[in-house]
């Protein structure tokens, strides 16, 4: 269900996200939430911080629960960045929105909890991101809003 | 009152004949300059030099008291003319210009005798092989000239800035802050354990003289005509007078050298002057002994900057611009002393100067927790090296700023910045748990005093 992938994918489609062909920072440097916030702003991306109850006393389950009903439903194909991801040869994953319920257990099983820092969830189709700060905090990230002229 | 004529130079130039120049010391530095040259007949010249309040030769006169040469100097030493506008280096006859140190015209320098200054620059050349007051941030600056506070002091060694109003043997008590400091604790504060006056030697064949303590059990020497020896003279009568005082008579150099602790210039408050006898006299004889400083006088500079920076006042009060660097300094010495002296002072000014507390915090979910607060970015990064066992090193950058340890135990996240983000100012979190599929459990948070939030 979790299809591993090189954070370098990851990293290559914010690039691409905000446009950005020469970034300066190494990869694990453009995948902390603060990062992606930073380069967000400077794409146009609309973005909202907002605290959320400490993830350390909670499950998985329930912090998952909490970010859907604070960001809705995600769909189609995710990208995922852990804090596992910075271990040796895991790397970033792929999944579908559809089971991403039961990808938080693979996790939990192989790795460790998903929500264990800080974590980056991408959704490719509508080009949202999802990041939980590990200093709690819920980042909601969004493409900028296309105007029509007049 | 003249000592004994102890320069000569000779100068000589081609066609000319060869000068011949006696520079006469005062008590106070240069007097006056006898020139006479090779040339039959010539009866020589006496030339008279005054000098200004640093010390800097302004005028020269002749032997019929007229004005012979007249040199203005700015601040930091380069020469202007009577309205402050910038002149050729060059000096005239008399090469002994700003602070009485001598003027290399070639090279546009000044001869500090330590070092050699850049007027122009407002640097030395090189830097200062020791650093002589380390618990005040400016001597870190081992370039600057005079603590970058030219019109205060003056460097006659090239080596230290010396106060000009202890120098010149004016008074033993001083009237400013600084100066009190220096009366208080400079080489003979020793004494201070007994009321009775400091016991001065009378001078040897060598011209040395020695001052013991009350108990013999420490003897500095100290050459007769030196700043050092004239200093400590000075400063001996100076700490007599205030150990003498009545305790209701608050000192002008009290206050002032409060204010320097404090960081601030309102609310005076009285010294103790039981704390200061007691440290200056266990605590500057220990340093000395343990060979922890390079002079007595440093010693008790030393001691007495960690008595009063270390004032639990120092913290209440509030810390200003560079309190949290006095204190650290303070810190530092008082470690020092603290294996040496049984003191509750010593002590009790080493928990005032922890950097580290503990306080209760609520967090941004509204949560009460714990965290540490620290005096500065050194002591975040101690608190990050401590918590990984002496070392980040012995630990993995898994993403910038993240260490975890080998086992996959133990994460530290040392962020000197902050997170703009989420307002958090410079800090280290440190995680544990008891396996690594386990999740992380805060178990340490630290923050810099005052800059819990991010600076932006």
């Amino acid at each position: 269900m979790l299809e591993q992938i090189p954070l370098w994918d990851v990293a290559q489609t914010l690039d691409l996200w905000w446009q950005d062909s020469t970034p300066k920072e190494a990869v694990a440097g453009r995948l902390t939430p603060d990062a992606i916030i930073d380069r967000a702003r400077r794409a146009g991306f609309g973005v909202d911080i907002a605290p959320i109850r400490s993830w350390e006393d909670r499950t998985d389950e329930d912090l998952l629960a909490e970010l859907l009903r604070r960001t809705g439903p995600l769909s189609g194909e995710l990208l995922l960045v852990t804090e596992a991801s910075f271990q040796a040869s895991v790397g970033g994953f792929r999944l579908d929105a559809s089971v991403l319920g039961s990808a938080l257990k693979e996790h939990q099983e192989r790795f460790e909890p998903v929500f264990n820092g800080d974590v980056i969830l991408l959704s490719l189709e509508d080009r949202r991101i999802v990041c939980v700060h590990h200093e709690n905090y819920l980042v909601r990230i969004t493409p900028p809003t296309s105007r029509l002229p007049g | 009152m003249i000592e004994a004529p102890n320069e000569y130079e000779r100068r000589w130039a081609k066609g000319e004949p060869v000068e011949h120049v006696l520079t006469v010391n005062g008590t106070d530095g240069p007097v006056a300059q006898i020139v006479y040259t090779d040339a039959p007949n010539d009866p020589g010249r006496t030339l008279y030099l005054h000098r200004e309040a640093l010390g800097s030769v302004g005028l020269v006169t002749d032997n019929d008291g007229g004005e012979y040469e007249r040199t203005y100097f700015d601040p930091f030493g380069a020469k202007v003319d009577a309205y402050g506008a910038a002149m050729s280096p060059e000096m005239g006859d008399v090469k002994l210009g700003f602070t009485g140190h001598r003027h290399d015209d070639e090279l546009g320098l000044i001869d500090m005798r330590g070092r050699v200054y850049d007027a122009t620059q407002k640097r030395f050349l090189s830097p200062d092989p020791h650093v002589t007051d380390p618990v005040f941030g400016q001597n870190y600056n081992r370039y600057s000239y005079v603590l970058n506070n030219p019109l205060r002091y003056t460097d006659p060694t090239g080596f230290n800035p010396d106060n000009r109003s202890l120098m010149t043997g004016v008074s033993g008590l001083s009237t400013n802050g600084q100066d009190a400091g220096g009366v208080i604790n400079m080489p003979l504060d020793l004494c201070l354990s007994k009321p009775a006056a400091p016991k001065v030697a009378s001078s040897d064949e060598t011209g040395h003289k020695e001052a013991d303590t009350p108990d013999s059990t420490i003897t500095i020497t100290v050459e007769e005509g030196t700043d050092e020896g004239r200093a400590a003279d000075n400063h001996a009568r100076g700490a007599q007078l205030l150990l003498n005082a009545p305790s209701n008579v608050r000192l002008p150099g009290d206050d002032g050298m409060l204010h320097k602790a404090h960081g601030s210039h309102r609310d005076p408050k009285p010294v103790d002057h039981s704390l200061l006898r007691e440290l200056a006299s266990d605590a500057g004889e220990m340093l000395v002994r343990t060979g922890l400083c390079y002079t007595a006088g440093e010693a008790g500079c030393l001691v007495g900057q960690a008595l009063f920076s270390g004032g639990t006042d120092m913290i209440e009060g509030g810390l200003k611009a560079n309190g949290g660097q006095v204190r650290a300094g303070a810190r530092r010495v008082l470690q020092a002393v603290a294996p040496y002296v049984a003191s509750e002072i010593v002590k009790e000014a080493l928990a005032a100067t922890n950097p580290v507390k503990t306080i209760r915090v609520t967090n941004s979910a509204g949560e009460s927790r714990d965290q540490t607060v620290v005096s500065d970015q050194d002591e975040l990064l101690r608190q990050a090296e401590e918590a990984a066992g002496g070392s980040l090193d012995n630990f993995t950058e898994r993403k910038p700023g993240r260490w975890i340890s080998p086992d996959g135990l133990k994460q530290i996240e040392w962020s000197p910045e902050g997170h703009s983000n989420t307002n958090e100012g410079p800090h280290v979190t440190v995680q544990e748990r008891s396996d690594p599929k386990e999740r992380w459990r805060v178990t340490k948070k630290v923050f810099i005093e005052g800059q819990r939030e991010y600076e932006r």
